[in-house]
C-alpha cells in the first residue's frame, strides 16, 4: 500500500485480508513480532494486581481530563501563547494540511523533517506537501524504512513491523546510492543515521506528533528511543507539532502514571531514552532550539466521537499499540490488510468513526469480540464492545439523539437483515423454536454437508437425534412418575 | 464561525456529565518509594547499565580526572560543554593537563556551529539537575546554560549528576524539584544512549542522538553507606 | 475481585443454550445430572431459546432485545440459573444490562445478571462439588472460550473440577489463552481469518500430545472439532461436563 486512500478501506478490505493470509513470510514477521512484544510487556508487569490498579487509575486521569476538555483546551492554548507557542485549530484535515503548507510558505521552507506522527498519516500531509512542492522525510528508522519502500505505516509504535531485517537489507541496496547488501542491523541503522543526520542538518523545519499536551504548563510532550524526534523539534529553525485535540492531559502530575503505562504497554521499556517536554522557542539567551514552535490542534471527527457517551471511551486512547500486538487478528493478516491508518482493535474503532461507517465500517467485522485487546488496554478502553457497537451502528437505520457516526446505517444488508428478523421471531416463539428443534433432529440425515463458509475449512455439525428441550421433558417426567410411585408405595 | 469555535462549541454541547463521585486515582506506590541514598545510587546504577549507559561513580575531587581520563582510552579527543557553570569550569580546568583534548565552549548560537557540532565534535558535557533510581532517568534542564543539543548530537554524550539529586521515582522527583512552578523551554528524561529495534525487533544503539551515554556520578560517604 | 456466591439452593434454572441445545444435548444432560446428583433440583423452562448473542454480536441489537426479553420471561422466578456456556452466560451477566439500559426490562436483566452462573463456576463455588474420578488415565488439553477468560472470568474453575480428577493429566497448549477463532457469526463473515487462526489452535493442541479435548463452551468445541475433522486429524472432543459425569458415576 503505497499511500492512504480512505475511499478503498472497505471496498479492497477482503482482498487485502486474502493476500495477507497468503503470504507466509509476511505472517512469520508479524507472529515472531507479537510474541516478541507480548512478552515483553508482560515482563513489566509480573503483578496483577499492580497492574489493575495502574490501569484504573490511567483510566480515572483520562476521564477526567476528557470531561473538562473544552476548558482545558482553552488553557493549553493560552499557556502555549504565554510561552511563545502558536496554537492553530484545524476542524479537518485538509484544514490541518493547509495551516501547515502555510507555515511551510511563510518561511519560503521547502525540506521538512518528520518525527513519528500517527497523526500526520491520517491527515495524509506526506503526498499533501510533496503535492505542493514540499520534500518531506520521515526520519523514525521504521518510518523511514517504509517511506523508502512506497509503503504506510502497518503498526503505530512500530512502522515496519511487517518487514524481516533481509527485506530491509534489500530495500537500502537497492534504493540507496552505493548501499551494499547487509543483513547487519547495526550497520543499517548506521546507514539510516548517516543519511538523516544530513537531513536534519538541512532541514528548515521539522514536523512532530505529540503524546501529552500539558494544559496547566503549556507543554507538549514526546515520547521516543531514536533521538529523531529531538533533532526534529530542536535543530530545524521550525518546529510544527500536530496535535489529536485528546492528547491533552491537566497538569503535570498526570504524566508519570501515564507515562508509565505507556512505555510499558507499548515496548515493555520502563521508561524510554528520552522523554521530551517542550514548552517554548528558543529564548533570546538560550543557544539553540527552534525560533518558532507551532502547534496544530486537530480535531477531523473527534468532538463528533466526543458526543457518545460509550464511544467516547475510544478517546482515552494513549496509542500505546497493545492491542493490536495482542490481537489474534492483527497478528495473521498485519496492519496493512485494514487499509486505515490505524490497524488492529483500536483501528477498528477509530477508523469508521474519522472516516465514517460508510467508508470504514467494514473491518469492524474482522473480529472475534474475544477480548484479548480490551484486557491489554492501560485505559480499560473496552474495545469488543466499541467494536461491537460500530457493527449496530453500521446496520442501525433509526436516528438517535446525538450525532452519531457518518455513515450510520450504510451497511445494513436487507438480506442480512431479514434473516435476523426471522431469526429473532424463530427465537423468541416458544412453539416455532421447538417446532424447528424437531424438523433438524428428525431429519438430521438430510443436513447439508456444506453449509457455507462454515464448511470450506470444517466438517458440518450434525443436530443430535433428540434436542436438549426434548431430553429434558423427558427426565423431568421420569422424575415426576418416580416420585409418584414413590408416594403410592 | 472559527473553527476554534466550532471545534469548543460541540465540545461543551455534548460532554457528558461529571460523574457524581469521580474514581480514585491513587494507584499503589512503587516499591523504590522509601529507599535510602545507597539503595537509590545502586538501583540508579543499575538500570543505567542495563540501559547501555555507562556509569563513573566519583567524589567531587577526582571526577574530571576519571572522566577525562575515559574520554582519552576511549578516543573522545573533542568535547563541547556549557561554560558559567560549576562543573564546566571544573573540566576547563583540569583539561589543561590533557593537551590532546579539545575542549570547547558552547558559547554562541547553534547557527555559528552547526557544522562543528554536526560533523566534527565527538563529544557533549552537560549537567543533570536530577535523576531517577527506578527507572534510571536523567532530568535535564536546558537553557541558556545547558543548550538542547549538547546532548543530542555529538556521538559521545556525558552528563554529571549528584546522589543527593537522586529521587526514588518520577513522581517523586517532579515533586521535589517543583519542575512545574518554571519548566525551561526543553526539560529532557534522558535514559541511556539513543537506540531502535524497528529492524525486526534487534536492538541498535545510536540511532540518532549519542551512541554512548557517559553519566558521572558524584557521591559522598554519606550517600554510600547503607 | 471475587464474586459472592450463595448457599447451595434448592432449585436452579438451568439455560441449556441453543447450541446445546440441538448439536450438544449430551453436555446439556450431564450438566442437569451433576447438579442433581448434588442435591439441586433443576427446572429446565420449556420456553427457552437463545440468549441472543449470535444477533447481538453482529450488531442486531433490536432483533437481540426481542430474544433477550423471552428469556428474560422464562427465568422471572428468584432462582439462579445455571449455565453450561461461558459465553451465553456471559451474555447474561454483562451484555443483558447494556441492552437493557433505559427500558422498563433493565430492573429485571440487572437481576438475571446478578444470579446467573456459569456451570463449572457454580459447581465449585456453590455446590463445593468433589469429584471421585472412576475412569481410565487420560491426557486431556483444555480449551477455554475467551468469556471463560475474559468475561465471567470462571476459566479457573473448570481447570480445578479436572485437577480433581485423580487419573486424568492437564496438558497446556501453546498460546493456550488465544482465540480459537469462532467468534460467533465471525467464522461466517471472516471465514478465511477464523480459519487462519483454527488452523494454528489445531496445531498447538495436537502438539500436546493430549487424547482428549474438553471446553466449557461448545461454541470452541465445534469450531476445533469440526475444522480437526476436516483435517482428519484425531482429538476427540467433549464438554467438560460431559467428561466428568462420564468419568465420575
Amino acid at each position: 500500500m503505497s499511500r492512504f486512500e480512505p475511499a478503498t478501506v472497505n471496498l479492497e478490505f477482503d482482498k487485502r485480508v486474502d493476500d495477507a493470509l497468503q503470504d507466509q513470510e509476511l505472517r512469520a514477521n508479524f507472529r515472531g513480532a507479537m510474541d516478541f512484544l507480548m512478552g515483553k510487556r508482560a515482563a513489566m508487569f509480573p503483578d496483577k494486581e499492580d497492574l489493575e490498579a495502574l490501569r484504573s487509575q490511567g483510566e480515572a486521569i483520562r476521564n477526567r481530563c476528557l470531561n473538562q476538555l473544552p476548558e482545558l483546551l482553552e488553557q493549553f492554548e493560552q499557556r502555549c501563547t504565554e510561552n511563545g507557542i502558536q496554537v492553530h485549530w484545524a476542524e479537518t484535515s485538509q484544514e490541518a494540511n493547509a495551516i501547515i503548507l502555510e507555515i511551510m510558505h511563510k518561511h519560503d521552507a521547502t525540506r521538512m523533517v518528520k518525527g513519528k506522527s500517527m497523526a500526520s498519516e491520517e491527515i495524509g500531509l506526506n503526498h499533501f506537501l510533496a503535492d505542493h512542492g514540499v520534500e518531506c522525510l520521515e526520519t523514525d528508522m521504521g518510518e523511514y524504512i517504509v517511506q523508502l519502500a512506497d509503503e504506510t505505516p502497518s503498526h503505530i509504535i512500530m512502522p515496519a513491523i511487517h518487514k524481516n531485517k533481509q527485506q530491509i537489507a534489500r530495500l537500502f541496496n537497492q534504493k540507496i546510492d552505493g548501499v551494499e547488501y547487509s543483513e547487519d542491523v547495526d550497520r543499517l541503522i548506521g546507514i539510516g543515521r548517516d543519511v538523516l543526520r544530513q537531513k536534519f542538518f538541512e532541514a528548515e523545519v521539522g514536523l512532530s506528533g505529540v503524546n501529552f499536551a500539558v494544559a496547566e504548563t503549556g507543554t507538549l510532550c514526546l515520547v521516543e528511543n531514536e533521538g529523531n524526534g529531538r533533532m526534529t523539534t530542536t535543530i530545524p529553525p521550525v518546529h510544527i507539532a500536530l496535535c489529536g485535540i485528546e492528547k491533552v492531559v491537566e497538569s503535570l502530575r498526570d504524566i508519570p502514571p501515564l507515562l508509565r503505562l505507556l512505555t510499558r504497554s507499548a515496548t515493555g521499556q520502563a521508561i524510554t531514552t528520552y522523554f521530551n517536554m517542550i514548552s517554548g522557542p528558543r529564548k533570546p539567551d538560550e543557544k539553540d532550539g527552534p525560533q518558532e514552535v507551532h502547534v496544530v490542534l486537530l480535531d477531523n471527527g473527534r468532538s463528533r466521537i466526543y458526543a457518545d457517551k460509550q464511544l467516547q471511551e475510544t478517546l482515552r486512547c494513549i496509542r500505546c499499540g497493545a492491542c493490536m500486538n495482542h490481537c489474534p487478528v492483527y497478528t495473521r493478516i498485519g496492519g496493512h490488510a485494514y487499509g486505515t491508518t490505524y490497524p488492529g482493535p483500536i483501528g477498528q474503532v477509530v477508523s469508521p468513526q474519522i472516516w465514517g461507517l460508510h467508508t470504514a465500517g467494514a473491518i469492524t467485522k474482522a473480529c472475534s469480540l474475544n477480548g484479548a485487546c480490551g484486557e491489554a488496554c492501560p485505559v480499560k478502553i473496552p474495545l469488543a464492545d466499541l467494536i461491537r457497537r460500530l457493527r449496530y451502528e453500521s446496520n442501525n437505520n433509526e436516528p438517535t439523539p446525538v450525532p452519531a457516526p457518518r455513515g450510520q446505517g450504510s451497511l445494513r444488508k436487507r438480506s442480512e437483515a431479514v434473516t435476523w428478523k426471522l431469526w429473532a421471531l424463530l427465537s423468541r416463539k416458544p412453539g416455532l423454536y421447538k417446532l424447528a428443534l424437531l424438523l433438524a433432529t428428525r431429519l438430521r440425515a438430510l443436513t447439508p454437508k456444506h453449509i457455507g463458509p462454515w464448511t470450506r475449512y470444517r466438517s458440518a455439525p450434525k443436530p443430535a437425534a433428540r434436542s436438549l428441550h426434548e431430553l429434558a421433558a423427558q427426565r423431568s417426567q421420569s422424575n415426576a412418575s418416580s416420585q409418584e410411585h414413590g408416594r403410592h408405595e | 464561525m472559527s473553527s476554534r469555535e466550532a471545534i469548543l462549541n460541540r465540545l461543551r454541547t455534548y460532554r457528558q456529565p461529571k460523574p457524581s463521585q469521580p474514581p480514585q486515582e491513587t494507584a499503589s506506590t512503587t516499591a523504590s518509594a522509601e529507599l535510602n541514598m545507597a539503595e537509590k545510587v545502586r538501583l540508579f546504577t543499575e538500570n543505567l547499565h542495563a540501559a547501555h549507559a555507562e556509569v563513573i561513580t566519583a567524589t567531587q575531587e577526582d571526577w574530571t580526572q576519571r572522566l577525562l581520563s575515559l574520554w582519552r582510552e576511549t578516543g573522545v579527543h573533542s568535547v563541547i560543554y556549557a561554560p558559567n557553570t560549576p562543573h564546566g569550569e571544573s573540566l576547563k580546568s583540569a583539561a589543561h593537563e590533557f593537551p590532546e583534548l579539545q575542549l570547547q565552549a558552547y558559547e554562541n548560537s547553534i547557527e555559528s556551529c552547526k557544522d562543528a557540532l554536526f560533523n566534527h565534535i565527538q563529544g557533549g558535557f552537560g549537567t543533570a539537575m536530577a535523576g531517577v533510581a527506578e527507572t534510571g532517568t536523567l532530568m535535564v534542564n536546558t537553557g541558556p546554560d545547558e543548550p538542547r543539543a549538547l546532548s543530542l548530537v555529538p556521538p559521545t554524550h556525558s552528563l554529571i549528576i549528584h546522589a543527593k539529586d537522586l529521587y526514588a521515582d518520577l513522581p517523586e522527583a517532579f515533586h521535589q524539584t517543583q519542575v512545574e512552578s518554571a519548566l525551561p523551554t526543553n526539560l529532557l528524561l534522558i535514559s541511556g544512549p539513543s537506540k531502535t529495534a524497528d529492524i525486526q525487533q534487534t536492538l541498535a544503539y545510536g540511532a540518532h542522538g549519542p551512541k554512548r551515554l557517559i553519566v558521572v556520578l558524584i557521591v559522598t560517604e554519606e550517600s554510600v553507606r547503607v | 475481585m471475587q464474586r459472592a456466591y450463595p448457599e447451595k439452593p434448592e432449585q436452579v434454572y438451568f439455560f441449556g443454550t441453543c447450541l446445546i441445545d440441538l448439536f450438544y444435548p449430551e453436555a446439556g444432560m450431564a450438566g442437569i445430572q451433576l447438579l442433581e446428583r448434588e442435591g439441586v433440583k433443576v427446572v429446565y423452562p420449556q420456553q427457552q431459546s437463545c440468549c441472543g448473542q449470535p444477533a447481538y454480536n453482529s450488531g442486531y441489537d433490536n432483533e437481540a432485545r426481542k430474544v433477550a426479553a423471552a428469556q428474560i420471561a422464562c427465568l422471572g422466578e428468584e432462582r439462579p440459573v445455571v449455565v453450561p456456556s461461558a459465553s451465553c452466560a456471559d451474555m447474561f451477566r454483562h451484555h443483558y444490562p447494556d441492552l437493557f439500559a433505559d427500558t422498563p426490562l433493565h430492573k429485571q436483566a440487572l437481576d438475571l445478571a446478578a444470579r446467573t452462573y456459569e456451570l463449572t463456576e457454580f459447581l465449585v463455588h456453590v455446590c463445593k462439588i468433589r469429584l471421585v474420578d472412576h475412569g481410565p488415565a487420560a491426557t486431556v488439553a483444555i480449551h477455554n472460550s475467551c468469556s471463560a477468560q475474559r468475561g465471567t472470568k470462571t476459566a479457573q474453575d473448570a481447570i480445578s473440577l479436572l485437577r480433581q480428577m485423580s487419573n486424568v493429566a492437564i496438558v497446556l497448549q501453546e498460546r493456550a489463552s488465544e482465540c480459537c477463532g469462532f467468534g460467533g457469526t465471525f467464522a461466517v463473515k471472516a471465514p478465511d481469518i477464523s480459519n487462519a487462526m483454527v488452523q494454528d489452535k489445531c496445531d498447538n493442541l495436537l502438539a500436546t500430545g493430549a487424547n482428549d479435548l474438553v471446553s466449557g463452551d461448545c461454541g470452541c468445541l465445534m469450531n476445533i472439532s469440526g475444522a480437526l475433522e476436516k483435517r482428519k486429524d484425531k482429538l476427540p472432543a467433549q464438554h467438560i461436563a460431559s467428561f466428568i459425569w462420564e468419568r465420575t458415576q
